[in-house]
């Protein structure tokens, strides 16, 4: 942090604390989103299935 | 020597002196860096293109203030400043959007908003954009949003108990100017704002930890540049899909109601105020008492510019929608009660100016309005001629609806008639101390008249 902003704002003890928390969760969400995208179909081997059966 | 004045003196970087010809901002050597980075690196640019941030030019600073200051610049200047506690919630919405569009371009450009308050956005040119130049701050990978807990107090949470529990609550900032504490937000939240994402992130468990952790020791590790971003995407994507508030609620949304006699009244009505508006062509029109709009688009099309006044929450995010959707850009939409209009607030109640003193035109229009004051507020004449006259610098138009009239029969029903002195003769005397009469027309379908006015 610099001057500046200790100066203008105080970001908050509490806050701060709570952005390492939020820095997990956010692993996580990104964590199950992946998973979640590895057992969907990707949008493009709908188009590849589609694809297939115009032909 | 350029004197601090009240309604700007928070940011060491800079600050902003009304001066005649309008607002200028000074920048201090401290903030150089920043602000040349933010100029050369194109970001100003793109954030100007975008529309997403109010134009500004660089200024000649006299040879007696150069060692004392970086650079003067003068923005172009907003002819009304509106305030998020005078705002609809659909405004809110829009504000947080441009809010975050800044932040993700800024990141690209290694930089980010330093604070997040909405006072630093303004609606010009009918959107919502970036007023303050120097709420620019590098962006050091790793380091924590140190505008966080400001973003999360000062815009989330106004927002949110507003979609909870009703636009209304938006007046909630006059009170808590900096912000809404979280856990008061918490607790007065509904349960089923724990399954929101937004919500239960930033507000329900940001109050949870924000109070263990002001016993921790202060750390300097933040989130990384693609979680940041990340971040941005997540609120960024729940609040798009944030709905206003049912107009169901709203007692003024079908004021003019329906049926041939209404639909014949409101035509003569519009066609003659539209004929008044044409003659006069006023630069600056207030439209008191504005409801969903209806006038207030007849007048943009005569007038410069449009300040359309309505105290119903939902009445008024149906005109910002209204006015959004038809391009309508020179209305500008303040959520006010007239009997109790927003107040000075802040540093010796100026760093927030009050109404009174922010909107006056050269026309004020108050359709159907005039016996809702008398009548519902018990002001008498006298003090309505007052202040109308004080809120144009040339013409009125005023609708008087008589004591015969069935709104003011369903008015006075349950309560006892204490208003002898509400006769239209009455009415006439008290405005001509003011104004002088130009012209009555008595409307279609209805003992209502229109009176045009001129300020003597």
């Amino acid at each position: 942090m610099n001057a500046h902003e200790i100066l203008y704002i105080d970001p908050g003890t509490g806050s701060v604390f709570y952005q390492v928390i939020l820095s997990g969760i956010l692993t996580a969400l990104v964590f199950f989103k992946r998973i979640k995208d590895f057992f969907r179909p990707s949008p493009k081997s709908f188009e590849e299935e589609d694809n297939t059966e115009t032909t | 020597m350029i004197e601090r004045q009240s309604l700007s003196y928070k940011d060491p970087a800079g600050f902003v002196v009304k001066k005649d010809d309008g607002f200028h901002r000074y920048i201090t050597q401290s903030y150089a860096c920043e602000y040349d980075h933010f100029i050369k690196s194109g970001l100003y640019q793109l954030l100007v293109d975008s529309r997403l941030m109010i134009a500004h030019k660089e200024l000649n600073l006299p040879a007696s203030q150069d060692h004392l200051f970086y650079k003067e610049i003068f923005p172009a200047q907003v002819i009304s400043i509106t305030y998020p506690f005078e705002w609809a919630f659909t405004q809110w919405k829009e504000m947080i959007l441009t809010y975050i569009a800044i932040n993700e371009a800024a990141l690209k450009y290694g930089m980010i908003l330093k604070d997040a308050t909405p006072y630093n956005f303004v609606f010009y040119d009918g959107k919502c954009m970036l007023l303050d130049t120097l709420s620019f701050n590098f962006y050091k990978k790793g380091s924590p949003w140190i505008a966080y807990r400001q973003f999360c107090e000062e815009i989330l949470a106004p927002l949110s108990v507003m979609r909870y529990k009703g636009p209304a609550m938006g007046k909630l900032g006059i009170t808590f100017l900096n912000g809404l504490p979280l856990s008061f937000v918490s607790r007065e939240l509904p349960f089923r704002s724990w399954f929101n994402t937004n919500c239960l992130l930033h507000i329900h468990l940001h109050a949870k930890f924000q109070k263990a952790g002001n016993k921790e020791r202060v750390t300097n590790t933040g989130i990384t540049t693609q979680k940041l971003a990340s971040l941005f995407q997540i609120i960024k994507n729940d609040i798009s899909g944030w709905k206003p508030p049912s107009s169901n609620n709203s007692d003024w949304k079908n004021y003019y109601g329906t049926g041939i006699e209404n639909e014949k009244y409101l035509s003569d009505k519009l066609t003659t105020v539209s004929n008044w508006l044409q003659k006069i062509g006023p630069k600056k029109t207030i439209d008191l008492g504005a409801n969903t709009g209806k006038f207030s688009f007849v007048a943009s099309q005569f007038s410069q510019q449009v300040i359309a006044i309505e105290k119903d929450p939902w009445c008024a995010d149906a005109i910002y929608q209204s006015a959004r959707k038809n391009d309508l850009k020179n209305i500008l939409l303040v959520i006010a009660d007239i009997t109790s209009p927003s107040p000075g607030l802040g540093w010796e109640n100026e760093e927030k100016v009050a109404l009174l003193k922010r909107v006056n035109g050269d026309l004020l229009m108050a359709l159907a309005l005039v016996h809702h004051l008398c009548i519902t507020k018990n002001i008498p004449f006298s003090l309505i001629a007052k202040l109308f006259s004080q809120l144009t610098s040339q013409y009125l138009i005023v609708e008087f609806v008589p004591k015969s009239d069935p709104k003011v029969i369903e008015m006075l029903r349950n309560r006892e008639d204490i208003f002898s002195d509400y006769q239209e003769s009455s009415f006439i005397k008290w405005f001509e101390k003011y104004f002088e009469l130009l012209e009555v027309h008595s409307c279609t379908c209805s003992e209502r008249k229109l009176f045009l006015w001129k300020t003597k």
